[in-house]
C-alpha cells in the first residue's frame, strides 16, 4: 500500500503544478484558446486515426486519437497547422485564432496508382509520445505485407513485430513477451473478441477489406486498459463512406470476399458492410461425392464466414454515432448414410444407418458507440457492447435393421446415440472514455467501465437408446455456470514539463465479483519520454496489470475446445509488473530505429495439473488445475522501420528467455514457458516496381518451441503387480526428463506476394499471386508418439500457391 | 469454347489437389527418435513391515527397454548396476543394516525383517560411479481389517465339461454383498490399497482338485472408490465402479478419522467335480494395504501418465519419485493386513 500513497501522492502534486504553471502563464500572457476536431478523409469522410497536426509558429503539435480527434492549444493570434498522414496529403491551414476553435480538416489520398511520396515523420513506433512498446499500422500498411490467399492478415503482421510470436504453425494466437494468448486484449471496435482464429490460426477473424487502423500495445499500457497482462489490440473497422458508394470485390482460391459501403445520406449517414466465405466444402463436394456408391453416401466438409456491418450517423460536427456488428463461425460437418436391402421376393433383412458430426465455433460481437465533442477541450467516447464466444458439437448416429417375411416385419432392431457439447463466454460491457485538453503541454485521460461475464464451462450430453428403450441419458460438466462482474475506473495525465521531458502518469482501479468471492486492484502505470534531440530519444515505463480471466488450454494444441474461465475464491486473478526501457532514433531517408529492453514478473498463474483434462470431464475445472505460479519474461527487442517510399518494411528481432514455476508442476523447479523462443527474427519488404506492379516479402526465424515428451523409459515397480508378499513386478516407465525440456526444430519460412493492378474504367482491378512457404520448408505443428519411442513430426503447410481476383470500385 | 471449360475444370482440381492434399499432412511427415544423451538411476523398492527387503537398482539409458518373456528376465540385465553399496536406516532405532547384492539383476537384499515400531526409513544408496541417492520413507500405522460380513444374493448352478480328457463338474457362481469395514487412522491424510483374492481356480493332479487363490474383480459404489479417478483400471460409470483384479488404492478424503464399512458387490464361483477329491474350503481373502503419500503420489502419476499418453488431450504427466539426485523410482514402505471368509458349499 505504501507505493500506492506515493504514486497517489505524486500524482496529485503533479496535478496541482500543472494547473499551477499554466494559470501563471495565462494571466502573464494572451490568452490561450483551444483547437480541435476531426481529421477526415476527403474522399470518404472517414475518420484518420495518427495524423500529426504541428502548429509550427508555437511549435506544439498532436496526433489523431482512434476516433480522429485532436486538440492543441496556443496563445498565438495567428496559426498556421501542418497536418499529416502516412497515406494522406500534406495540408496547410492557416488563420486567426480569436476563440477556442473546432475545426474538421479533410485529406486527400494518394490516388492508387500514384508513386508514394515520402512522408515526414511516417512512423510504426509512438515516436513523439510517452508510451513505447506501441505500434499502430493504417491499413495502408497492413496492404503492403505479403496478401497470401488474398488476405493481408492483421493478426500475422502484428507477429512480424518483435516481441511477439506465433504459436507455431496451426497454432493461432498471439504470444506476446512471454505470455500467453489469453493475455492479449483484443478490441474489435473497443469490443473485446474471444476468439481470433480460423482454421488453425491460418486465417484470422479480421477481414482486412474491413479494418481501418490496428493499434498494438506490449507495454507502457495506458490506464484506460485493464484486465489483460500482456497486450491489447486495437482494430478499428472502417467507418463507411459519407461521400459516396464505393465497393470491393474479391474472388480467391478458396475463399471470396466483398465489402461494400454507402452514403445513406450525403455526409450525414453510412453503412458498410463486409463478408467473407470460403468454399472448401463446396470444392471438394464432387470429389467426396464421386466415392459414394449405391448403398453408402459421404458428405464431409469445413467452412467459416465473417460478416462485418457498420452504421454511422452524424448528428452535427460534434456528435457521432456507430453502430457495429462482427459475426464469424467455423463449421466441419460429416455425414454418412448406408442403406442396404437384401430382399427378395417380399423376403429377407434390410439395414439402416445414419451417423453424422456437427463442430461449430464462433464469435458475435456488437455495439453502439457515441462519439462526443463536449467544449474544444473536452472529447467523450462512449459505448455499449454485448460479445460472445461459444463452441459446440453434436454427434448422432442410428441404426435399424429389420427381418421381413413374406412381406411383414416378423424382427426389428434400432439403436441410436447422441453426444452433445456446448461451451460459451458471453460479456456485456458500457463504458465511457473523456479526453481533457488541459493545456498545450497537458491532457488527462478518465473514464470507467461496467462488465457483466458469464462463463458456461463444457456441458456434454450422452443419450443412448436401444429399441426405444433408453440405455443411458447422462450430462457431465466439469463445474456450475459462472457470473462474474466488474467496475473499473482510470485517470491519466499526460504532461510535457519542457520540449525534452514527457510524462504520463495513471491508476486503473477495479473490483470484480464472481462465485461469492471480490478482488480489487489499484494498478499504476508510468511513461516517461526524455528526448535527446529531435530524432532520439529515451523511453521508459512501469506497469502493473492484473487479469481476472483465464484460459483453460491444453498444452499439445489450440483448440476451439479452449474454456475461459473466471477467478474464483480457489482461483485468483493473474498479475504483471513490467519495466521497459527504450530508446528510439530516426534517420535520413525515413528509417526508424526502436530498441526495447523488458522484464516481466507474472504471479498467480494457471496451469493445467499433469494429466489433467477438462473435456468430458465431471471434476470441477477449479480443481485440475496447478496454482500459484510465477514466470519470468525477459529480452531485448530491435526494431528498424521504414514505412514510406517506393520501398517500405521492417526487420524485428528478439532476444527473450520466458520462465515458470510452480510448487506442483516439474517438481517445484522451474521450466521453460512452452513458447520460450530465444530467438524471434521477421522481415517485411515491400517494393514498388511501378505503377502497375508491386512485390512483397516476408521471412521469419523462431527457436522451437518447448515440449515436454517421454525421452524414453526407466524400470520402477509397477502397481498393478504388488501383492504384498516382498516380490515385486517391474514395469518400463515413461521418462520424462522435465516438462518443457524437449525443443522442437526451429522454424522458418518465406512468403511472397505480387499485385498486378490496372486502372480500368470502372475501378481498379488486382491480381495477387502468392506463395505461402515458398521453400516448403516443414515447419512442427505437432509431435505425435509412433511405437516405441519414435515420434512422428506432423507439419502442416507445405508451399501453398494461390491467386485472387480482386476489383474496388 | 467447351475445350477451355474442360481446361478450366483441371486447372481447378489440380490446384486444389495441391492445396488440399498438402494441407492435410499427407507430404509432411518426419519420424523422429528422442534419444536423450544421459543416463537414469531408477530404484524399486516396495518393503512390507515385517518382510525381508529387496531394492533393484538399474542404470537405464534413456530409450525403449523391450523385455524378454522367458524365465521373466529382462533384456536390460546389463543394465543392472551390481557394485553398488546399499544401506537402510531405520531412523526410530537408529539402526542401520546393509544390503547385499545376491542376484544378478541389480537386486539388493536384507533378509532382516522390517521393525514393526519403525516410522521411518531412510534409503542410500552409492553408485560405482560415486552417484548417491537418497529417498525417505514413513511407515503407516497399520490398519487392521475389523469385521467381513457378507450375505448371499443369489445361486445359479451350470455344468460343463464331460468332453475327453476333461471331466464333468458343476459350476455354481454365488452373488455375494460382503461389507469390509475398518477404523481410519486418526492422522490427517491415509491411503489405502484393497485387493481381494480367492481360490476359486484349480488344477487336477490324480484325483484330487488342488486350489490356489488368484486376484478378482469385484463391483462396489462406495464413495470412497467413485471419489477416485486416478484407478483408471476401474471403470465408473453410472454411480458403480468395476473393479479389475489389481489393487485398488483409495484416500481417505470421504472418511477422514471415522469407521469406514465398504461395500463390494462379489460373484464367487464355487467348482463342484463328483469324481475328485476336494480338500479345501471355499475362501475369499481380503488384504487392506495401508500405503503412505509417496506411494499413492507415485501411483497417482503412474494412472495418470497411463491415461494421458492414450489421450491427446491430457496433459503429459512425469512419473512421481522420492528420489533424490534426479533419480527416478520409488522406495517405500507399507503395512498391510489379511482376514478371509470360507463360503458354504
Amino acid at each position: 500500500m505504501h507505493y500506492l500513497f506515493l504514486f497517489i501522492k505524486l500524482f496529485l502534486i503533479m496535478l496541482i503544478i500543472d494547473f499551477t504553471c499554466k494559470s501563471q502563464l495565462i494571466a502573464q500572457e494572451r490568452k490561450t484558446f483551444t483547437i480541435s476536431g476531426f481529421i477526415e478523409s476527403a474522399e470518404s469522410g472517414e475518420r484518420i486515426v495518427n495524423a500529426n497536426i504541428y502548429e509550427s509558429l508555437s511549435q506544439k503539435g498532436a496526433i489523431s486519437n482512434n476516433y480522429g480527434f485532436f486538440s492543441l492549444k496556443t496563445n498565438n493570434k495567428f496559426v498556421q497547422l501542418l497536418i499529416s498522414h502516412v497515406s494522406h496529403q500534406d495540408t496547410t491551414i492557416v488563420f486567426e485564432l480569436r476563440q477556442d476553435t473546432v475545426i474538421n480538416i479533410s485529406l486527400r489520398g494518394y490516388q492508387s496508382l500514384e508513386e508514394v511520396e515520402v512522408v515526414a515523420n511516417a512512423s510504426l513506433s509512438s515516436f513523439n509520445e510517452t508510451r513505447m512498446s506501441t505500434v499502430s499500422l493504417s491499413q495502408e500498411v497492413l496492404e503492403k505485407t505479403p496478401i497470401l490467399f488474398g488476405e493481408s492478415d492483421a493478426l500475422r503482421v502484428v507477429q512480424f513485430l518483435p516481441g511477439v510470436q506465433s504459436g507455431g504453425e496451426g497454432v493461432g494466437g498471439l504470444f506476446v513477451r512471454g505470455g500467453s494468448p489469453d493475455q492479449n486484449l483484443i478490441l474489435l471496435d473497443g469490443v473485446p473478441v474471444y476468439n481470433v482464429n480460423h482454421l488453425f490460426g491460418f486465417f484470422s477473424v479480421f477481414n482486412s477489406d474491413a479494418i481501418r487502423n490496428l493499434t498494438f500495445t506490449k507495454g507502457a499500457f495506458p490506464a484506460r486498459f485493464s484486465g489483460r497482462l500482456s497486450s491489447v489490440l486495437e482494430i478499428d473497422m472502417k467507418e463507411g463512406n459519407l461521400k459516396e458508394s464505393e465497393g470491393k470485390v474479391s474472388v480467391g482460391l478458396i475463399s471470396s470476399k466483398f465489402s461494400y459501403s454507402l452514403p445513406i445520406k450525403k455526409d450525414k449517414t453510412s453503412l458498410s458492410i463486409s463478408a467473407r466465405r470460403t468454399y472448401i466444402d463446396l470444392l471438394i463436394a464432387p470429389i467426396v461425392a464421386a466415392e459414394n456408391t449405391d448403398n453408402e453416401t459421404n458428405d464431409f466438409g469445413y467452412y467459416f464466414y465473417d460478416l462485418n456491418a457498420k452504421f454511422q450517423h452524424v448528428f452535427s460536427n460534434t456528435s457521432k454515432l456507430f453502430v457495429s456488428l462482427y459475426t464469424g463461425q467455423d463449421t466441419f460437418y460429416f455425414r454418412n448414410n448406408f442403406d442396404e436391402s437384401n430382399v427378395f421376393f417380399n423376403s429377407g433383412t434390410d439395414r439402416r444407418s445414419n451417423s453424422s458430426a456437427d463442430i461449430g465455433w464462433g464469435n458475435l460481437t456488437s455495439s453502439v458507440r457515441w462519439n462526443k465533442l463536449w467544449s474544444p477541450n473536452l472529447f467523450s467516447n462512449t459505448s455499449l457492447y454485448y460479445t460472445e464466444y461459444g463452441f459446440g458439437l453434436d454427434f448422432n448416429s442410428s441404426d435399424r435393421s429389420r427381418v421381413i417375411t413374406s412381406g411383414r416385419v416378423t424382427e426389428q432392431n434400432s439403436n441410436s446415440n447422441r453426444l452433445f457439447s456446448r461451451s460459451q463466454i458471453t460479456e456485456f460491457g458500457l463504458k465511457s472514455d473523456f479526453n481533457y485538453t488541459i493545456s498545450s503541454n497537458s491532457d488527462l485521460g478518465y473514464g470507467a467501465q461496467l462488465i457483466s461475464q458469464r462463463f458456461q464451462p463444457q456441458r456434454t450430453s450422452f443419450n443412448s437408446n436401444q429399441d426405444d428403450e433408453i440405455l443411458s441419458d447422462r450430462t457431465i460438466s466439469p463445474g456450475d455456470d459462472i457470473q462474474s462482474y466488474q467496475a473499473v475506473s482510470y485517470i491519466e495525465l499526460n504532461t510535457a514539463f519542457n520540449e525534452k521531458n514527457r510524462l504520463t502518469i495513471g491508476l486503473n482501479t477495479s473490483i470484480y465479483s464472481a462465485d461469492g468471492t471480490n478482488y480489487s486492484s489499484l494498478e499504476p502505470r508510468l511513461s516517461y519520454r526524455y528526448a535527446i534531440s529531435d530524432d532520439k530519444a529515451w523511453k521508459a515505463s512501469i506497469t502493473r496489470m492484473q487479469q481476472y480471466i483465464h484460459l483453460l488450454t491444453n498444452s499439445g494444441f489450440a483448440l476451439p475446445t479452449d474454456m475461459w474461465v473466471p477467478s474464483t475464491n480457489r482461483v485468483k486473478p493473474q498479475v504483471a509488473w513490467q519495466y521497459a526501457l527504450g530508446y528510439s532514433q530516426r534517420f535520413k531517408g525515413n528509417y526508424e530505429l526502436n530498441v526495447d529492453v523488458y522484464y516481466k514478473d507474472l504471479s498467480n498463474l494457471i496451469e493445467l495439473a499433469e494429466g489433467s483434462n477438462f473435456q468430458a470431464s465431471e471434476v470441477n475445472w477449479d480443481e485440475q488445475l496447478a496454482l500459484g505460479g510465477v514466470g519470468q519474461s525477459r529480452g531485448i527487442e530491435l526494431l528498424f522501420s521504414k514505412i514510406s517510399g517506393a520501398t517500405t518494411g521492417w526487420i524485428s528481432y528478439t532476444l527473450s528467455r520466458n520462465d515458470r514455476q510452480f510448487d506442483d508442476l516439474n517438481r517445484g523447479r522451474a521450466f521453460p514457458f512452452k513458447y520460450d523462443r530465444r530467438h524471434n527474427f521477421a522481415m517485411v519488404v515491400q517494393r514498388k516496381i511501378n505503377e502497375r506492379i508491386d512485390i512483397s516479402g516476408s521471412w521469419i526465424f523462431l527457436t522451437g518451441i518447448a515440449a515436454t515428451v517421454a525421452e524414453g523409459q526407466f524400470l520402477s515397480v509397477n502397481p498393478d503387480g504388488f501383492r504384498g508378499n516382498g516380490s515385486l513386478r517391474l514395469d518400463n516407465l515413461p521418462l520424462f526428463s522435465g516438462r518443457n525440456q524437449y525443443r522442437l526444430p526451429n522454424e522458418h519460412r518465406l512468403d511472397i506476394s505480387i499485385n498486378f493492378q490496372k486502372q480500368k474504367k470502372r475501378g481498379l482491378r488486382t491480381w495477387n499471386l502468392s506463395l505461402y512457404n515458398a521453400y516448403s520448408r516443414a515447419n512442427p505443428f505437432a509431435l505425435l508418439p509412433d511405437g516405441d519411442f519414435e515420434y512422428s513430426l506432423i507439419s502442416l503447410f507445405p508451399i501453398l500457391p494461390s491467386f485472387t481476383y480482386s476489383f474496388e470500385f | 469454347m467447351i475445350q477451355l471449360i474442360n481446361f478450366s475444370k483441371k486447372a481447378i482440381q489440380v490446384l486444389l489437389l495441391i492445396f488440399l492434399f498438402q494441407a492435410c499432412g499427407f507430404s509432411f511427415e518426419e519420424r523422429i527418435q528422442l534419444n536423450a544423451d544421459y543416463d537414469i538411476t531408477s530404484i524399486s523398492s516396495v518393503g512390507s513391515v515385517g518382510s525381508p527387503l529387496n531394492v533393484q537398482i538399474y542404470k537405464n539409458v534413456p530409450r525403449y527397454i523391450p523385455f524378454s518373456n522367458g524365465g521373466g528376465y529382462y533384456d536390460n540385465d546389463a543394465n543392472a548396476i551390481l557394485d553398488a553399496e546399499v544401506t537402510l536406516l531405520d531412523k526410530t532405532n537408529d539402526n542401520q543394516i546393509t544390503l547385499g547384492n545376491v542376484w544378478s539383476r541389480g537386486v539388493y537384499t536384507s533378509t532382516e525383517f522390517l521393525n514393526q515400531n519403525a516410522e521411518e526409513y531412510e534409503l542410500k544408496i552409492r553408485t560405482p560411479e560415486g552417484g548417491i541417492y537418497t529417498a525417505t520413507s514413513a511407515v503407516p500405522k497399520k490398519v487392521e481389517i475389523a469385521t467381513v460380513d457378507f450375505e448371499e444374493l443369489s445361486r445359479e448352478s451350470s455344468s460343463f465339461g464331460g468332453r475327453p480328457n476333461f471331466p464333468r463338474g458343476t459350476s455354481t457362481r454365488i452373488q455375494l454383498s460382503i461389507d469390509i469395514s475398518f477404523n481410519d487412522n486418526t492422522s490427517e491424510k491415509n491411503y489405502y490399497a484393497l485387493l481381494v483374492e480367492d481360490n476359486s481356480s484349480f488344477s487336477i493332479r490324480n484325483d484330487t482338485l488342488m486350489r490356489g487363490f488368484s486376484t478378482r474383480g469385484y463391483d462396489t459404489n462406495d464413495p470412497a472408490f467413485l471419489n477416485e479417478e486416478i484407478n483408471v483400471f476401474g471403470i465408473v460409470e453410472e454411480n458403480n465402479v468395476s473393479v479389475s483384479s489389481q489393487p485398488y488404492y483409495f484416500s481417505d478424503v470421504t472418511f477422514n478419522s471415522s469407521r469406514k464399512k465398504i461395500t463390494i458387490n462379489y460373484n464367487y464361483s464355487e467348482i463342484d467335480f463328483p469324481n475328485f477329491v476336494d480338500t479345501e474350503s471355499s475362501i475369499i481373502r481380503f488384504i487392506l494395504f495401508t500405503v503412505n503419500e509417496d506411494y499413492y503420489r507415485y501411483i497417482t502419476s503412474i494412472r495418470r501418465s497411463d491415461f494421458s499418453n492414450s489421450n491427446p488431450f491430457a496433459e503429459p504427466v512425469p512419473i512421481y519419485t522420492n528420489m533424490s539426485n534426479d533419480g527416478q523410482g520409488i522406495f517405500t514402505i507399507i503395512q498391510s493386513d489379511t482376514m478371509g471368509i470360507t463360503i458354504s458349499e
